[in-house]
């Protein structure tokens, strides 16, 4: 009897068009199967699909079958409903809205059990013990508890029914690196203790690398490559595949420019006819134009008409070293024993923090969610006070031309009443700049000049960041500030964004801050580090020097986290 | 991912037919009905469906149906003041008190709280008693007494945006404080405020009908709807056209805009998501 899931020929219908094409899978039991694709690739759509939680206005039409049921997904959410919960379960990206806010932990974990059950102390206590936490938090409610441990409630609430597939939708995506290792391990030995069926669904290469047993590569509603496990990207047969496997930076190296794929992700109701992935590949020729590709193979298998093979020559990477010189002498901003508290009942945000940036240097600033990055940038920048310490810049112009700041998420960072011209016109003319640099502004971070015209919510998330870039480098500042710019983009936007970046700083000889919690991304850009830890820097040095001989404690930690990910 | 709800815009075709014949109405009606007001005594009341009269005449022996399509004037001109007005105000105090914030927030959000608590109707009557009357005083007093809401409606809005991330890169281009707050916030807010004002003038509608049906607003002889409605308690026995007409009236033009507004702020509500 096959206890596994399979999927067959999903096709999930929105109100603008088709969102998942043609969708096959299959899970066995204690197997990991990674569904690994960018924003709109319909990996999550797959998911709702799957568990009948789909919005309003999206159909999907298919077979789920789960050992010897079928359900027909055309029948709606309502055919589901024996098995959602109760043989499939999912657990979701963000433990901060999942859980119900009024309710004890306990209760939410033993909801799905029978009447009996869940008057037991005995089974809360099992069940709480299963992911490792401590019995008190039964009688907690999730706001007084951390993001890693609210996960762990929602696992343990997720696998109440004893599921025999459990799908993970960016499980630990919302979780601070450290804990996103434990959270994985613990996905990991309830699996195999269970014999249960895992679909993780992943945005991170290197969560599925390490985690899957079988890799589903997505891209706009497609499946486009599937195989064993980390094979899938070490012999990579679509060139999207192999394009996102080259988008990632590494942690090893520095290299002299990231391999980004060109372009933005489409909307797959936007794909017509032919391959999906044909407008951004460089292999592409007018076949894949025209003709969509089947997905064919047995171990491996691929949708491509010119599929890379082991005799296609591999460019060699370029990595340079990152020492780079620095002259002492010339000091851009000093800080000095900087401290802030937010509310005189709260922690130190910031705890006597000294950094110093010389001018055209590009500086990090690592740690995690809380480790008060933000703040000192804020503060920095003017955004925030601080109670004590000393911010000295060795020029004496205005603050907006001292420094400039990018914010995490672009969409927001633009006003959307605005045209994307008139908001690099201002931002110009605020110092005294003329607005007829607007093309030559928009140039220089890669845009088309007719872009001056559109507004913010025509732009996909990439090209926003570039135009809140361009309109952050328009005054001309001495230190361009960047707080965790490439966070909320696509992996292979990520690359041409932090390509763009490393441009720039070579173009304008501008000093950079770079604030972000991610090590390899950092080390493409950097070449001295600050790593901060409760509002308190715990290291600091060259990347190099950081990375190779990590002093601190808490450094040691945030690295081997990554690195074994 | 961005998903748009396929929707026939069914709101602006119902609510657009009734609207635009008021608007007719209230632009034309020196044109379509010269006469309205002029009295004939020897016909007096008649019941509708008198030939000439399709809802009857009232004491005056003015045909209720033209008195009505004159009254559209004074019943809706006012509101849209009204409401103009008070949102003018509105976006002018809420906007200083949600970006400055500080005493001046104190202050302005204080002075709506106070305004908040009196009852409109009554405190219009009082006043309008006490000054004598007439259509724009009670006007003004209305103006007064909508503003509170309209202020604490935009300084809701300004605080909301005043915290995006936008609003800071601004700030840290070293843009005034008036630049921003107009320039960059007000736009951003004005949907909003459009769409509550709409709403404000069906609100207004009614409270302007009302005031008219207790005497007050309009002058004797001057045709408007909450004046026809007062004058039908006295004929209601020999013409129930007289108090249907004006009553249906006021009704379908508060519905209208109401729904209008409604489905206003819905798209606006939308498409903020799906920024």
């Amino acid at each position: 009897m096959n206890r596994g899931l399979s999927l067959n020929n999903l096709i999930v219908t929105g109100p603008a068009g088709l969102i998942v094409t043609c969708m096959d899978l299959q899970v066995e039991p204690g197997q990991t199967v990674a569904l690994v694709g960018e924003s709109g690739s319909g990996k999550s759509m797959t998911a709702k699909a799957m568990t009948g939680l789909l919005p309003r206005g999206v159909t999907a039409t298919g077979t789920l079958q789960l050992g010897e049921v079928t359900v027909d997904l055309a029948l709606g959410p309502q055919a589901l409903l024996g098995l959602r919960g109760q043989q499939i379960s999912l657990l979701l990206q963000n433990p901060f809205t999942s859980l119900s806010p009024v309710h004890r932990c306990g209760e939410q974990i033993t909801a799905a059990l029978s009447p009996e059950l869940r008057r037991s102390k005995e089974e809360i206590r099992r069940r709480l013990d299963e992911v490792d936490l401590p019995e008190r938090v039964a009688r907690q409610y999730p706001f007084e508890l951390s993001g890693g441990m609210r996960q762990r409630v929602a696992l343990a609430a997720s696998l109440a029914s004893n599921p025999q597939i459990l799908i993970g939708d960016e499980p630990t995506t919302a979780l601070d690196v450290t804990t996103q290792r434990e959270m994985l391990d613990l996905l990991e030995r309830i699996q195999r203790e269970r014999d249960m069926a895992l679909l993780l669904i992943t945005h991170d290469l290197g969560v599925a690398q390490e985690r899957a047993d079988k890799i589903l590569v997505m891209y706009a509603g497609r499946l486009v490559e599937s195989g064993q496990g980390a094979e899938v990207f070490a012999h990579a047969q679509h060139p999207y595949t192999a394009g996102l496997r080259d988008s990632v930076p590494p942690l090893e190296h520095r290299l002299v420019e990231l391999r980004a794929i060109a372009g933005s992700v489409p909307r797959p109701w936007e794909v017509a006819v032919g391959c999906v992935f044909a407008p951004r590949c460089d292999r592409a020729d007018e076949r894949c134009h025209n003709e969509a590709p089947e997905l064919v193979g047995t171990a491996s298998q691929v949708a491509c008409w010119k599929p890379i093979t082991t005799n296609d020559i591999h460019l060699p990477v370029l990595t340079v070293s990152d020492v780079q010189t620095q002259n002492t002498d010339n000091e851009l901003v000093v800080i000095t024993g900087i401290s802030k508290r937010f509310s005189p009942s709260a922690p130190l945000a910031l705890d006597n923090v000294d950094i110093s940036i010389h001018s055209g240097e590009a500086v990090g600033i690592v740690g995690e969610s809380g480790s008060g990055k933000t703040t000192l940038a804020r503060c920095l920048i003017g955004l925030e006070s601080f109670d004590s310490g000393n911010i000295s810049w060795s020029i004496n112009t205005p603050m907006a031309q001292r420094a400039q700041i990018v914010f995490q998420d672009p969409t927001s960072a633009l006003n959307p009443a605005m045209t994307i011209g008139s908001a690099l016109a201002e931002a110009l003319r605020a110092s005294h700049r003329d607005k007829s640099e607007v093309p030559a502004l928009l140039q220089l971070v890669g845009l088309p000049a007719e872009y001056a015209n559109s507004y913010p919510s025509g732009l996909s998330g990439g090209e926003q960041q570039r135009v809140a870039i361009a309109r952050s480098i328009a005054p001309r500042p001495k230190l361009l500030i960047c707080d965790e710019p490439v966070s909320s983009l696509d992996v292979s936007v990520q690359a041409q964004i932090l390509n763009l970046m490393n441009s720039l700083l070579k173009e304008l000889g501008i000093a950079l801050l770079f604030i972000t919690h991610d090590l390899a991304v950092v080390r493409q850009v950097v070449s001295r580090v600050y790593v901060m830890s409760n509002g308190r820097v715990v290291e600091s040095g060259t990347m190099e020097n950081v990375l190779l001989s990590p002093q601190h404690e808490y450094t040691r930690q945030l690295f081997s986290s990554v690195a074994r990910k | 991912m961005k998903l748009r709800r396929s929707r026939r815009p069914i709101i602006p075709i119902v609510t657009g037919i009734p609207l635009s014949i008021i608007a007719i109405f209230v632009i034309a009606s020196r044109w379509i009905v010269p006469n309205a007001t002029r009295q004939d005594i020897m016909t007096g009341v008649t019941s509708p469906g008198t030939t000439g009269h399709l809802f009857g005449t009232d004491q005056l022996g003015r045909d209720i149906t033209q008195l009505a399509i004159a009254g559209a004037g004074s019943a809706v001109v006012g509101p849209i003041v009204i409401a103009l007005g008070s949102m003018m105000i509105g976006i002018l105090l809420g906007t200083f008190a949600g970006y400055m914030g500080g005493w001046l927030d104190l202050l302005l959000s204080k002075y709506a709280d106070l305004l908040l608590a009196l009852p409109t109707t009554l405190v219009a009557l009082v006043v309008t008693g006490l000054v004598d009357g007439g259509y724009w005083v009670t006007v003004l007093v209305l103006i007064m007494l909508f503003s509170p809401t309209d202020i604490r409606m935009v300084r809701g809005s300004v605080i909301a945006q005043s915290g995006r991330p936008y609003i800071e890169s601004a700030k840290v281009l070293g843009l005034g404080r008036t630049r921003i707050m107009f320039r960059h916030i007000l736009p951003n807010v004005l949907p909003v405020a459009f769409s509550t004002m709409l709403l404000n003038v069906a609100f207004a509608l009614v409270s302007m009908s009302a005031l008219s049906f207790l005497g007050l607003g309009v002058g004797p002889g001057v045709p408007d709807w909450g004046r026809q409605l007062s004058d039908s308690r006295d004929l209601l026995d020999r013409n129930w056209g007289s108090l249907v007409l004006p009553a249906m009236l006021i009704i379908i033009t508060a519905a209208a805009i109401n729904l209008l507004g409604d489905w206003l702020q819905e798209r606006f509500e939308e498409r903020s998501v799906s920024r």
